[in-house]
């Protein structure tokens, strides 16, 4: 066997079904090509998932990724999870944490974990270095996230950490979510439902071996200069304590009505300035912070309620001020009101995110009277948390009108049907975090677009900001951007294209940002800003060859970036996704958002297909299907895969 | 006169209401001393007990060198000097 080094150097198959447990060595040929991660992953997942199955059946497939970088001290590498596809959207899916099981299943030796099948009652997959175990898991089979972490860990000792589902998993609530260690969650397009689909109700890992790096002293060097660069940027501070960040990053973003509340429906102004501050938080509800695996920033928080209404205890919360502040979107009316269904969400196993836009949308049809009493088995649906409460019990349980909108919200707004679906706001079937519709700043009305809000329409996994990660969220000259589009390692001639002496254009520089952001998050890159701005295509091009022994070129580097993104994009071709799918939601498209006094007209059709058109240009991709052409597909080297594309 | 070298000894003075439980001291020691990354191979100990209570330990193997302190970005650990 060769040495691996940032690599642990094997898959590990596991089938569900005939209990057969395969170990192989990670092909590296493959490993240059995907780097790590959702990278390999989302080639592994493309080739072993056969188009049009059904997401709950055997045949789906859960490949668990880790980085070559993740589990070192390299600062801001932890993040790893796991890619499928998805039973909210039918399309790929990949969810990943800062504290997940990832870094210990390369302790144990494994980059990458494929688990296939149907067990016929609910297992355990106990895997201690070579010893790998399919073990019954009945007993826990009914406990929540919690319980199930700590049944482990007292069944098999401390060292062991923990991956699981709750209820929303073993229910099959379409944006059920896995959880890890207790804390680290793969939330979005439910994951958890495919493990639920597979009786797989936890992962038990502990690995002894160590993982070594090709270059100790230059890595060494490195990681000592970016953790000295982190240390001193003023943004740890604002990110660690406090929930300082609020009032500097959550507040203008719901000012400008890049995020709102009550289905889509407006901005929240008032709640920010009066009720949900960073003051109302530190007071009310933050106990300590905590962070990632080996991340020196600390952006996590211990939050509770102690006393009232909705007392929680308190608890490890990944994103410890945007959970509870989401639930004003359906209502909560305070932090402490936040917090609890933030908590249920947790226990239970369900994405937050999704579980409040469903919540949300219910309640926005009730009131449109769309949904009437009876359907909501005779409950009233309005904005307060008794709603919120009823309603998580419900979806959980699938429970009356909670089977329904289990669904998540394409698929309950058709159920419903009545014209419900021209108020499912969703993007490839998951629900948007940013609106097209906010402003550049809270006194502007034109719709400002940007990377983040308009890349969430080319996300494979549907809606969401978190795959096109950029500087442009705060308006900035057009050097500033520019500097930033050459640290990315855009070529010259695209330069040519994106820039002009006074303007840039949008969409072909997301499709840079694009291949970019692929290719840190594959290698397990933090999004926040205090980690993504130490990172540029250059040393993330060093930072490969010191830890695997392996060159890469940058350019090689952003490439690979590149063919990864197209790779998830033919996943989605492949089960019939097309242009029309990355279109916005009609609600964005023909109602104006009230913020505050204001109000912001709706995104124009016009202007986003243009943009559409430009991007699929830039990209290579055909413009009436959105497709990757066969030449870009041999460009990237994806010849197998280009002989598919008509 | 000739001056005298005074041998100084060192110990690593634990502050765990700082500890975020990152664990990169956990991974500077194993690294630093084992040549390998992985905590359950470092001699400094990060216990949880459920999620809010830390305790920091070391094993009998601990040189007190100090890698752990130059990689806490928390101010959980101190290295001080005594005679």
């Amino acid at each position: 066997m060769m040495s691996y080094y940032g690599y642990a150097g094997n898959v590990l198959h596991v089938d569900l079904t005939t209990n057969a447990v395969k170990k192989e060595e990670l092909d590296v040929g493959m490993a240059k090509k995907f780097l790590g991660g959702q990278g390999i992953s989302s080639k592994l997942a493309y080739d072993l998932i056969k188009p049009g199955i059904d997401p709950l059946s055997p045949e789906n497939v859960l490949v668990y990724g880790v980085s070559p970088f993740t589990g070192t001290f390299m600062p801001g590498f932890p993040r790893a999870g796991m890619v499928s596809k998805s039973p909210l959207t039918g399309l790929f899916v990949e969810s990943n944490s800062g504290n997940s099981i990832g870094p210990m299943l390369k302790y144990a030796g494994y980059d990458h974990l494929i688990i296939t099948g149907r067990a016929k009652n609910p297992v355990c997959l106990v895997i201690n270095n070579d010893d790998v175990e399919i073990k019954g898991a009945s007993d826990m089979w009914g406990m929540d996230t919690f319980e199930t972490a700590d049944a482990i860990r007292s069944k098999l000792g401390d060292e062991y950490w923990t991956s699981c589902i709750g209820p929303g998993g073993e229910n099959l609530v379409s944006f059920a979510c896995v959880i890890e260690n207790r804390n680290g969650m793969l939330s979005r397009a439910g994951l958890g439902a495919v493990a639920g689909s597979k009786n797989l109700k936890a992962i038990a890992v502990r690995g002894t071996k160590g993982i070594t790096v090709y270059e100790r002293r230059e890595f060494r060097k490195l990681a000592e200069e970016i953790r000295e660069k982190i240390a001193k940027s003023p943004l740890i501070d604002l990110w660690r304590n406090r929930g300082k960040i609020i009032d500097a990053y959550m507040k203008p973003f719901y000012q400008r009505g890049i995020y709102n509340k009550r289905n889509y429906g407006e901005g929240a102004p008032e709640s920010c300035t009066q009720v949900f501050t960073q003051r109302e938080f530190a007071e009310h509800i933050w106990k300590s912070y905590y962070a990632c695996f080996g991340c020196p920033c600390g952006c996590k928080a211990i939050i509770g309620v102690d006393g009232g209404e909705y007392p929680v205890q308190d608890f490890k919360m990944s994103n410890p001020w945007g959970t509870p502040m989401l639930f004003i979107e359906c209502g909560a009316k305070d932090w402490d009101e936040g917090v609890k269904p933030a908590y249920l969400s947790s226990k239970y196993g369900i994405d937050a995110f999704e579980t409040l836009r469903v919540i949300s949308f219910a309640i926005d049809l009730y009131k449109k009277r769309v949904l009437s009493r009876e359907d909501a088995d005779g409950a009233e649906l309005d904005w307060n948390i008794g709603t919120i409460l009823n309603l998580i019990e419900k979806i959980v349980h699938k429970d009356g009108i909670g089977a329904i909108l289990a669904k998540g919200i394409k698929d309950a707004g058709k159920e419903i049907g009545r014209g419900a679906e021209r108020y499912a706001v969703h993007i490839k079937g998951l629900a948007p975090t940013m609106d097209l519709r906010g402003s550049r700043t809270p006194d502007d009305r034109e719709p400002y677009l940007f990377v983040e809000n308009v890349g969430q329409l080319l996300d494979p996994r549907g809606g969401h900001h978190g795959r096109s990660w950029s500087t442009t969220y705060v308006p900035r000259k057009v050097d500033s951007i520019k500097r930033y589009a050459v640290s990315m390692g855009v070529p010259d001639e695209a330069m040519g294209r994106i820039f002009s002496e006074s303007q840039w254009n949008l969409p072909r520089l997301l499709k840079w940002v694009d291949d970019f952001d692929t290719m840190v998050f594959s290698l397990g890159l933090c999004m926040r800003p205090q980690m993504m701005a130490n990172f540029d295509v250059n040393n993330m091009a060093t930072l490969y060859s010191i830890t695997t022994g392996m060159e890469l070129s940058p350019q090689e580097m952003l490439e690979a970036g590149g063919r990864i993104w197209n790779t998830q994009r033919l996943f989605n071709a492949r089960e019939g996704a097309t242009r029309k799918d990355d279109m916005p939601p009609y609600k964005m498209m023909t109602e104006p958002l009230r913020v505050g006094g204001n109000v912001n007209p709706p995104a124009k059709e016009g202007e986003i297909q243009d943009m559409l058109s430009e991007y699929y240009e830039e990209s290579g991709w055909d413009k009436a299907t959105g497709i990757p052409t066969k030449e870009k597909l041999v460009e990237l080297g994806l010849e197998d895969e280009a002989k598919r594309v008509a | 006169m000739e001056k005298r070298k005074v041998k100084r000894k060192r110990r690593i003075v634990t502050h765990p209401e700082n500890c975020s439980g990152c664990s990169a001291c956990q991974l500077a020691c194993s690294f630093l001393l084992t040549g390998v990354f992985n905590p359950l191979k470092a001699y400094i100990q990060i216990n949880w007990s459920g999620d809010l209570d830390r305790c920091i330990n070391f094993t009998d193997e601990c040189t007190n060198c100090g890698a752990c302190v130059k990689y806490c970005n928390y101010g959980a650990l101190e290295l001080e000097e005594y005679r």
